[in-house]
């Protein structure tokens, strides 16, 4: 493409799109925490990435930016490993008159075909609600749960329980686990309240 | 150094036709319209407060608004004090309408403003439930709002050329945000390769073999060998090469088509074998941007040239010389002239029908078939 020299760009344009892109290659640099420390001593091009990590992505303008703009991003998929555990979700409800009842939530992998692509980001928000470090997206899980399993007045949900189902991958020339691991990651006591309408 | 940086400057801010752009839009407004449906049908659990993600999820979960000094610099979110289901379920479906008209060019320029204030907003408001695919999709139409994608392959042109407001021909207008789209492009590519090069299973070879057992990302069928060694190694090395090759080879032309091909069949095999919403296509769909409108247009001839047997006249009465320039402005590959006659018989229209789109839209312009014999 040959640039016009009738056409001129606007300096204040290009000023923006350099910044612009400078926000982004610091932004999205891999992060390695173990360079924040400061008696690391990073080797090769690890050295870029600690002066970005120390120095750079630190300043208020760089998020500022991206954020306020909404072009922030980050890309870590399958990185630095592939996750080597597969997963679902589901939960464990109990009513008022003693019953159990398991409540399904979309588990990709028994979903027929067409259906998988709509329901994946039930996936990811299990993938993330299922992590200890964002423990606060439990409770409103459970609450929808439990507004969902409230069919009879006469007998509401009174404690649902978040259930995690793993199976690890094992490396090659390993064998491979066929069940999967069962853990009850978060009890919820339902509030009455809670399953009134509007609340 | 300063030859460099006008080398870069020029190539940066060159002006040229934005037909990759308007290729680009709508190809981006297409794939919109899928995500930003699946959203609508699951607006209750996504956007409103008895849902998986009420607002102070979203609080927590991007943390406090950046500060400047003692100034906030707060996110563009539309929905910050919504909690009125309603109200988030017509957003939601108001951005389907909006990537249509995208997809469509019609009104391209508030339209795409809207769009990615829309995309912006619903992914402020929910950030806990997105995927790569939302990420992409959040740039490219903030990158189309800044662009002229409306200039070109765009119901705004063929508006303005049957009014007679716009001249037929190439239009020239500024390229930098195609070209701002390949280097965030790059970028994707180089900090995936890199943070994947630091990763003990990438080196050794085997990293691919644990997202082939994942059950919960299984779509099509995929025979066995493919997950297995050495289609492993080969698929691991082959994703590293083909991911570095995505940030340094494709800019040397000569090389371009290949390293493209190569990527577009990593992703299309990603698409196929595993359950990631759009991701795929996505990426795939920017690669429009490494080519300018010469290009594309030489392309487009050579197909015509090759499918020239099928050329034909159309006779079309009442040619008025802005009616058909927006007409022709839909026939890329040049296999349908309209000449000056009556009105073209069923037969002769059916044919044109499967030539060119050019003829698609006669049937809801009466006058120029009105005169049939």
């Amino acid at each position: 493409m040959k640039p016009d020299p009738g056409r001129r760009t606007p300096v204040w344009i290009k000023v923006l799109v350099y910044f612009h892109i400078l926000c982004v290659v610091i932004w999205t640099l891999p992060v390695r925490n173990e360079l924040t420390k400061p008696n690391v001593r990073p080797i090769g091009t690890d050295w870029l990435l600690a002066m970005n990590l120390r120095h750079v992505r630190t300043q208020p303008w760089v998020k500022a930016y991206l954020f306020g703009t909404g072009t922030w991003q980050y890309w870590d998929m399958f990185a630095p490993n592939p996750a080597n555990s597969d997963g679902y979700g589901d939960a464990l409800v109990k009513f008022k008159n003693g019953e159990e009842r398991t409540y399904w939530y979309p588990r990709i992998r028994d979903v027929p075909i067409p259906g998988k692509l709509p329901l994946e980001r039930f996936r990811k928000f299990f993938e993330r609600a299922g992590d200890e470090n964002t423990a606060y997206l439990w409770l409103p899980f459970a609450r929808v749960v439990a507004r969902d399993m409230n069919k009879d007045p006469n007998n509401p949900p009174v404690l649902v329980i978040l259930r995690s189902h793993r199976q690890s991958i094992a490396a090659p020339g390993k064998p491979q686990q066929t069940d999967y691991t069962v853990k009850e990651y978060f009890r919820y006591v339902v509030e009455p309240w809670m399953l009134k309408d509007g609340a | 150094m300063i030859k460099l940086y006008r080398t870069i400057d020029a190539w940066l801010f060159a002006w040229g036709s934005p037909v990759p752009l308007g290729l680009l839009r709508i190809a981006v407004g297409f794939l919109a319209i899928f995500n930003q449906l699946f959203l609508t049908f699951q607006y209750r659990e996504w956007f409103t407060e008895n849902g998986f993600t009420p607002r102070w999820v979203a609080i927590l979960w991007l943390g406090d608004y950046p500060k400047l000094g003692p100034v906030e610099v707060p996110r563009i979110d539309l929905l910050s004090h919504v909690t009125d289901p309603r109200i988030s379920f017509a957003f939601v479906a108001v951005t389907v309408v909006l990537s249509v008209l995208l997809m469509l060019g019609l009104w391209t320029k508030p339209v795409s403003i809207l769009l990615a204030l829309g995309i912006t907003t619903l992914q402020h408001r929910s950030p806990a439930i997105l995927h790569g695919g939302d990420t992409v999709i959040r740039l490219l139409v903030i990158y189309l709002a800044f662009s002229p994608c409306g200039l070109a392959c765009s119901v705004d042109r063929l508006v303005g050329l049957w009014k007679g407001k716009i001249a037929p021909g190439p239009v020239v207008a500024p390229l930098w945000t195609q070209r701002v789209i390949q280097i965030n492009l790059a970028i994707i590519y180089l900090t995936t390769v890199w943070i994947k090069w630091g990763g003990s299973q990438w080196r050794n070879g085997q990293a691919t073999w644990y997202p082939s057992r994942l059950q919960e990302f299984e779509r099509f069928w995929v025979p066995e060998f493919m997950r297995q060694f050495p289609m492993v190694w080969v698929t691991t090395y082959g994703t590293i090469l083909v991911e570095f090759a995505m940030v340094s080879l494709v800019f040397y032309r000569p090389y371009r088509k290949w390293i493209l091909g190569m990527a577009v069949m990593m992703h299309l095999y990603i698409d196929y074998s595993m359950n990631i919403p759009l991701f795929s296509w996505l990426m795939i769909c920017q690669y429009i941007c490494f080519y300018d409108a010469d290009e594309i247009r030489g392309w487009a001839g050579r197909v015509g040239q090759r499918l020239s047997r099928w050329r034909m006249q159309l006779p079309l009465p009442d040619q008025r010389p802005g009616e058909m320039a927006a007409i022709e402005a839909t026939d890329p590959f040049d296999l349908v002239t309209f000449v000056p006659g009556e009105s073209p018989s069923p037969r002769q229209m059916r044919q044109a029908w499967f030539r060119s789109p050019g003829a698609w839209w006669l049937p809801i312009i009466p006058r120029k078939l009105k005169r049939s014999t």
